[in-house]
């Protein structure tokens, strides 16, 4: 038996309907953790270089950690895994919720999918029976409409699903699965994946006990954490109004992007303008508090709108990065209209970022005369205003018109009618997230150069400047690489393991290898953590060079690193050097910036990573 | 002299929208009085961003009767 984990994986191929198991075995537990330590390890074994992203080869996975389905807090997070679409590169992303759980106990640690189906199809888990079932009949609807239909059709009313919206089905680059209603492993495509193997939905239902190795131990972690958390004002503020508390303070000190990223907080989105869009403000929609399984902060809301210009009976709090998308990016501080923009991207399964992201250069490009009334469809798409922000996102749900064009993202929108570039806010053609390099600089080297791009959740030195921690001056760029590479492995752990980004602000150090410790049996301390991780993203890295992809290929647009300075406000004069960060942390991580080649020494000592060397070295005819 | 403050983030208690501070006082000594009023605060200011007339100053800058200050207290994350 091995603790913390269900011991299994399934492996689904849509194309001919055949269902295998595979034992999980002690080695991949170890080497790989789990979540995309495991997906990459797997999808580098099983995938062709060169799949289709929208094609039989490309795998999909949705993957859990060693801590998920146990009693440590803070342990509802899941992943999935696959190419993607919009970067044609690896990449994964995590949401919240009680899916993931559900996945373990009914008897997987993870489920990796290929081929295409013929016609609309769901894979129905119940405590380790697996069938692929018809779903026609849900095929169009929304991904609240499908998980009650399919409590009542599977008489499993505890069922939980990860299922695409009609913006999946339609294949639209910025869609993606949503599981509870309103949880999103939003970025990167994942709804397109799912939507080109006609796959709507996963459905789960499990029963399972995840055996731990010491669950005295376990609980003995959560409470230290309890302990903290009720001394902690940032625990406070995120479990009364959950991570949106911060959306007018990131507006106006920079940490959020204004006016697509070339405006500034407190001249272009005013401190009145920025409360309205905070979770302060929103306070007064609240029904109820969500957390996700095994939470003990909750930082999220269900919300009933009865006022304004879009009443919705049941819909849920904005997160942070969703109010900042829509909000100081788009230069709109129309809550109804945040509210509801919200709401379409969770039914239709969108990724909140890219499309707030994507309106908002549009709204450039129409607000300097690059693309027409006429070429939006006739919406009067002028800065802040909400009416168009709503009607333009509802074409994109749709595929209507221009909004099928826009419902691929900016960058494709940009290329498909030869202009905009000039505007584009992206990292490797996806939308960046919400918090500025500007405000915190080692988040460039992340947002350009990790090996899953424009993201805020892959750690590196950008982690700790975001929340205003500053071990050295944030503008001094020199030495970093070391520190960086310590931040970044830390963080891979922490996705792998099934934990939420979020435990870290409110925890005492070290409860992450804590967790592990307690939940695997493995003594895992600091040294581990870092050859772990240091494992794990050389995994997802080598994923991308096998795709030709080398370090010089990311590529970060200019606004986001200060090329051109802000004239002014608290970022004013800011330039990052991103390139130097860049280079400072390939060189810790034993990662030649050139090739993308890691050294040999480095890919032996860590171990586990033989298909890596075989085809950066041998295959390459190099001694090894 | 009087000094008009707005608070963001995570600092969510009432603080008032004026802080009385002797002459010559800076930033510094703002946070302190901030401090003084809600001890808890103490470890959220070191990390807040703090602007004064809509710039980014230093502790050590001096204030002025009637600045505006903001205390910005960002999340790390969301």
């Amino acid at each position: 038996m091995l603790y913390g984990y269900a011991g299994k994986m399934l492996f689904v191929n849509l194309s001919n309907d055949e269902i295998k198991e595979e034992i999980l075995t002690k080695e991949l537990a170890e080497k790989f953790i789990g979540g995309y330590g495991f997906g990459a390890k797997i999808l580098y074994e099983m995938m062709p270089a060169g799949a289709d992203p929208l094609g039989p080869e490309n795998i999909l996975g949705f993957l859990t950690g060693p801590t998920t389905g146990t009693k440590s807090f803070f342990s509802g997070r899941y992943t999935i895994v696959h190419k993607s679409p919009v970067t044609g590169g690896w990449n994964d992303a995590n949401s919240g919720g009680y899916f993931g759980p559900e996945l373990k106990k009914a008897g997987y640690d993870a489920i990796f999918i290929n081929g295409i189906s013929e016609k609309p199809v769901y894979i129905y888990i119940n405590d380790g029976k697996v069938e692929i079932r018809d779903a026609s009949h849900l095929w169009g609807m929304d991904t609240k409409k499908v998980w009650s239909v399919l409590k009542e059709e599977t008489k499993e009313q505890r069922l939980r699903i990860s299922a695409i919206g009609p913006a999946g089905e339609r294949l639209s680059y910025i869609s993606c699965p949503i599981n509870d209603g309103h949880r999103a492993p939003g970025r990167g495509g994942g709804g397109a994946v799912m939507g080109s193997k006609n796959l709507k939905a996963i459905a789960v239902r499990g029963t399972g006990e995840i055996p731990v190795k010491n669950p005295e131990k376990l609980l003995e972690i959560n409470k230290k954490i309890s302990a903290v958390m009720k001394e902690s004002q940032t625990a406070y503020a995120f479990r009364t109004w959950g991570t949106g508390v911060g959306t007018p303070a990131s507006a106006l000190s920079g940490d959020s992007p204004v006016k697509n990223w070339g405006g500034v907080g407190v001249l272009d989105f005013e401190d009145d303008k920025a409360q309205k869009v905070g979770a302060i403000a929103l306070d007064r929609y609240k029904t109820k508090k969500y957390s996700c399984a095994n939470c003990p902060l909750g930082c999220g809301a269900e919300y009933k709108v009865e006022d304004g210009r879009w009443p919705i009976e049941q819909t849920e709090r904005p997160e942070y990065e969703t109010a900042a998308a829509f909000g100081s990016t788009c230069l709109c501080s129309e809550e109804d209209a945040l509210l509801m923009c919200n709401e379409i991207c969770n039914i239709y399964g969108i990724d909140t970022i890219s499309a707030g992201m994507t309106v908002a250069w549009a709204m450039e490009c129409y607000n300097e005369g690059v693309l027409s009334k006429e070429e939006l469809d006739g919406i009067d798409l002028t800065w802040g205003n909400g009416e168009a922000m709503v009607a333009l996102l509802q074409k994109m749900a749709d595929g209507d018109g221009c909004g099928k064009i826009l419902a691929n993202g900016s960058q494709y929108a940009a290329k498909y009618w030869g202009k905009g570039q000039e505007y584009l806010q992206t990292a490797s053609g996806i939308e960046l997230p919400m918090h500025d390099p500007r405000f915190a600089p080692g988040l460039a080297r992340t947002y350009q150069f990790d090996p899953t791009p424009g993201r805020h959740v892959k750690g590196g030195i950008g982690s700790l400047q975001m929340g205003g921690n500053e071990l050295t001056d944030k503008y001094v760029y020199t030495d970093t690489g070391m520190m960086d590479l310590v931040l970044t492995t830390n963080t891979e752990i922490m996705n792998s393991s099934g934990l939420c980004y979020f435990h870290a602000l409110v925890s005492p150090p070290g409860v992450q290898n804590e967790f592990i410790s307690a939940i695997t049996g493995m003594e895992f301390d600091d040294k581990e953590s870092l050859k772990t991780g240091q494992r794990i993203y050389l995994m997802r890295h080598a994923f991308n060079v096998r795709e030709g992809l080398k370090p010089s290929d990311f590529k970060l647009t200019r606004r986001a690193v200060g090329k051109p300075p802000l004239t002014a406000g608290p970022l004013q004069g800011v330039t990052v050097d991103e390139e130097l960060l860049g280079k400072n942390f390939f060189e810790s991580a034993g990662i030649d910036f050139e090739t993308g080649k890691p050294s040999l020494e480095l890919l032996q000592k860590l171990g586990g990573l033989d298909e890596v060397i075989a085809d950066m070295y041998v295959k390459a005819g190099e001694t090894v | 002299m009087k000094i008009k403050m707005k608070y963001f983030g995570l600092i969510t208690n009432d603080l008032g929208s004026e802080a009385e501070l002797p002459e010559g006082s800076s930033v510094s000594d703002l946070l302190n009085h901030i401090v003084k009023q809600d001890p808890n605060y103490k470890e959220i200011l070191t990390r807040a961003t703090i602007l004064v007339n809509n710039s980014k100053v230093d502790i050590d800058t001096v204030l002025k009767h009637n600045d505006e200050v903001m205390v910005l207290a960002v999340l790390g994350g969301g």
